[in-house]
């Protein structure tokens, strides 16, 4: 795999703390360090409560850390507002969430055009990556429906292709499989090692699964909003 | 993200909850349709009035002695020797002969002759000034009107209608500058010989024989009685009648004015000729009645009425503005999560705000549209009831009536304006609310 000098994400004592300076101040994450790569496959493992979801806001930009330097790609994310950070989540980053999120009501193929909508891509040429897209995800027959006639399997597949419109840098999966039964589950993780594998996106999957964060060349173990251990290993799929 | 997409994506929105979406609209379709109906009926009335009175003619004064206003005394008929005189009308008019016109109609006297067979004609003679056809819309079917020259010459022409013609000659072909003899009947002159040369023929319309009775007449005796008009120049008239200017008294004369002159430049002239005249009458004074006058009071009554309209429908715009606020705040809620999607998916705060001010826009403006063409359905409508009632009402000017029914266009881009701008007014605080929502806590919220 090859590996550029500049890590993709990198974090430096970031913490999270939540009412800060009130009596109930909580703090979610301590000190975390941690180095991501163009072209890694990461999964972060943790329980419930253990603040992966946290920092996986955090690296989506979804939220802000309470304390410590995030740089992605090489800039801080420190100084952007509102607008950068909108901008950069939707050229730079792909999410795929544990419940789908599509926008109901619309076909699934409107639903992958709408970063690019954002993004200010032509009607035309949205159209056309979309039908591209969609296609890759094995969903060509289906463009036209709307997520309520889609089942789990097909909707997260609908969401994987909406994360990759803009062809970001990163594609942040939050419990992906979460929702779906063990079989739609590995056609799924199956996507993200296709995609990992062929077209070399860094991807960062949450998960409170072992098994499949097995499957990833590199695992982060997260507890009580630490990581206790980051470990890399050549991983062989069948 | 641009325009267009915006303006489809609310319509998309919109079409989802149809029935909230058309209940949310109810108070702004109330509320414009009322104004466009009243503004409908209002304009289709006074163009109406408008067209009626240019047929008509308004475009004369009619002078006539009448008591002064607010006089409290003992009232007594005006004396014989203030009554108004053709002489004083002429003198008016000679006094500004370039700016003034007088249109004579209403000089009588009654005839009588015998046809070919021996059979005793009656007939009414008219002294007319040479306007008096144009004005009055009557239809010459052979020769000519009367001309200036038959005026100022006191010739002695005349115009008859087809119907005389029928029992004269008993024929209504070659009738041209043949002579027609008859007495006076009436007058200080009754049994003159009077004799006058046609020079045009007139065909009545129906409305008129009705009036007339020609279509009534069963028989050859019915239509001997029935009397029809002989059109001269009053001047001539003065002469074979042998009577004067000063001698012939006006109930009322119609004054017209020329493209030199205004009317208001005439009513003044008017005014500045009479006024001396009538100054030590306490109770007589000479009245100015100018149709378009009471047309305007018509039309000042419709302003009113569309005015109170509109405050009605400017409150029930606020109220429906708060409609739509109310259902853009729960519709919001209810799409956290779907805003908390799109942020995360890079939607900027703007891109929310727009999205939920063009939908509040667009529900008003749908509204509005549906409201106008309710409106313009309920104004037409009822203008055409109306002016059936009018017709039944009116009958002798049932020709003139001619229904314009004529949607008011300013009534219709100021209310399209007015709803725009409710939904934008009632929509920017929910709109402004969603775009600043928090991505992660719109995410989260369940």
């Amino acid at each position: 795999m090859k590996r550029s000098n500049e890590p993709v994400i990198h974090m430096d004592s970031i913490t999270k703390k939540y009412y800060v300076g009130e009596p109930n101040e909580l703090q979610i994450l301590f000190d975390i360090g941690l180095d991501i790569y163009e072209g890694e496959f990461v999964s972060i493992v943790g329980a419930s409560g253990s603040g992966k979801s946290t920092l996986m806001n955090i690296i989506g930009l979804l939220d802000r850390q309470t304390d410590g330097e995030y740089l992605l790609n090489g800039k801080s994310t420190k100084v952007f507002d509102d607008k950068q950070l909108s901008r950069i989540r939707n050229k730079e980053i792909g999410f795929v969430f544990q419940n789908f999120n599509l926008i109901p009501k619309i076909t699934a193929l409107k639903n992958v055009e709408m970063p690019m909508m954002y993004a200010g891509v032509s009607q035309k040429k949205r159209t056309e990556r979309a039908m591209e897209l969609i296609k890759l995800v094995g969903m060509g027959d289906r463009y036209t429906h709307d997520p309520s006639r889609l089942s789990g399997g097909q909707k997260q597949r609908v969401a994987i292709a909406r994360a990759m419109a803009n062809d970001p840098s990163i594609i942040l999966a939050d419990e992906p499989t979460g929702a779906l039964d063990t079989k739609t589950g590995r056609m799924v993780m199956d996507l993200f090692h296709e995609l990992h594998e062929k077209q070399g996106k860094t991807i960062v999957l949450i998960t409170h699964s072992p098994e499949l964060a097995s499957e990833t060349e590199r695992m982060l173990t997260i507890s009580d909003g630490r990581i206790v251990s980051d470990y890399t290993r050549e991983v062989r799929r069948v | 993200m641009n325009f267009a997409e915006s303006v489809k994506m609310a319509f998309t929105s919109l079409s989802i909850n149809k029935m909230r979406s058309f209940l949310t609209m109810l108070g702004i379709i109330i509320g414009i349709s009322a104004v466009i109906t009243i503004t409908t009926i209002g304009n289709s009335i006074s163009s109406t009035l408008t067209n009626t009175f240019n047929q008509i003619g308004s475009t004369k004064l009619i002078i006539y002695p009448d008591v002064r206003e607010g006089f409290s005394g003992e009232w007594n008929d005006l004396p014989e020797d203030e009554q108004m005189t053709l002489e004083q009308v002429q003198e008016l008019i000679n006094l500004h002969p370039d700016e003034l016109t007088y249109s004579c109609n209403d000089m009588y006297g009654g005839v009588e002759t015998l046809n070919p067979d021996g059979d005793p004609i009656g007939a009414t003679l008219l002294g007319v000034s040479d306007d008096y056809f144009d004005q009055f819309k009557k239809q010459i079917v052979q020769g000519r009107t009367i001309s200036k020259e038959d005026m100022m010459n006191q010739k002695n022409t005349c115009i008859v209608s087809e119907f005389f013609c029928e029992q004269y000659f008993g024929t209504t072909e070659n009738v041209i500058g043949k002579t027609i003899k008859f007495n006076t009947l009436t007058g200080q002159n009754a049994g003159r010989n009077i004799k006058l040369s046609i020079v045009g023929v007139m065909e009545y319309t129906d409305l008129e024989k009705n009036q007339l009775g020609i279509n009534h007449a069963r028989n050859k005796q019915d239509r001997l009685n029935i009397k029809t008009y002989i059109y001269m120049p009053y001047n001539t008239m003065l002469k074979v009648m042998s009577l004067t200017a000063k001698e012939t008294k006006l109930n009322s004369a119609e004054i017209g004015w020329t493209k030199d002159c205004t009317k208001e430049s005439a009513k003044a002239y008017i005014e500045d000729y009479f006024s001396p005249l009538y100054e030590k009458n306490e109770q007589w004074e000479m009245h100015i009645y100018d149709e378009e006058q009471t047309f305007g009071m018509i039309n000042t009554v419709l302003n009113v009425v569309t005015i109170a309209i509109s405050v009605i429908a400017a409150i029930s715009l606020i109220v429906g503005g708060v409609g739509v606020m109310n259902i853009m705040l729960v519709s919001i809620l209810e799409r956290t999560r779907e805003i908390g999607v799109r942020k995360a998916l890079g939607a900027l705060n703007s891109d929310i705000r727009s999205q939920f001010v063009i939908e509040a826009i667009i529900i008003c403006l749908t509204g509005g549209t549906i409201g106008v063409i309710i409106g313009i359905v309920n104004g037409i409508l009822i203008s055409k009831i109306a002016s059936m009632v009018l017709v039944t009402m009116a009958a002798e000017y049932a020709e003139y009536i001619v229904l314009t029914v004529q949607p008011s266009i300013p009534a219709i881009i100021i209310s399209l304006a007015f709803s725009m701008l409710t939904g934008l007014i009632f929509g920017y605080y929910p709109a402004k609310r969603a775009g600043n929502m928090n991505p992660i806590d719109a995410l989260r919220y369940e």
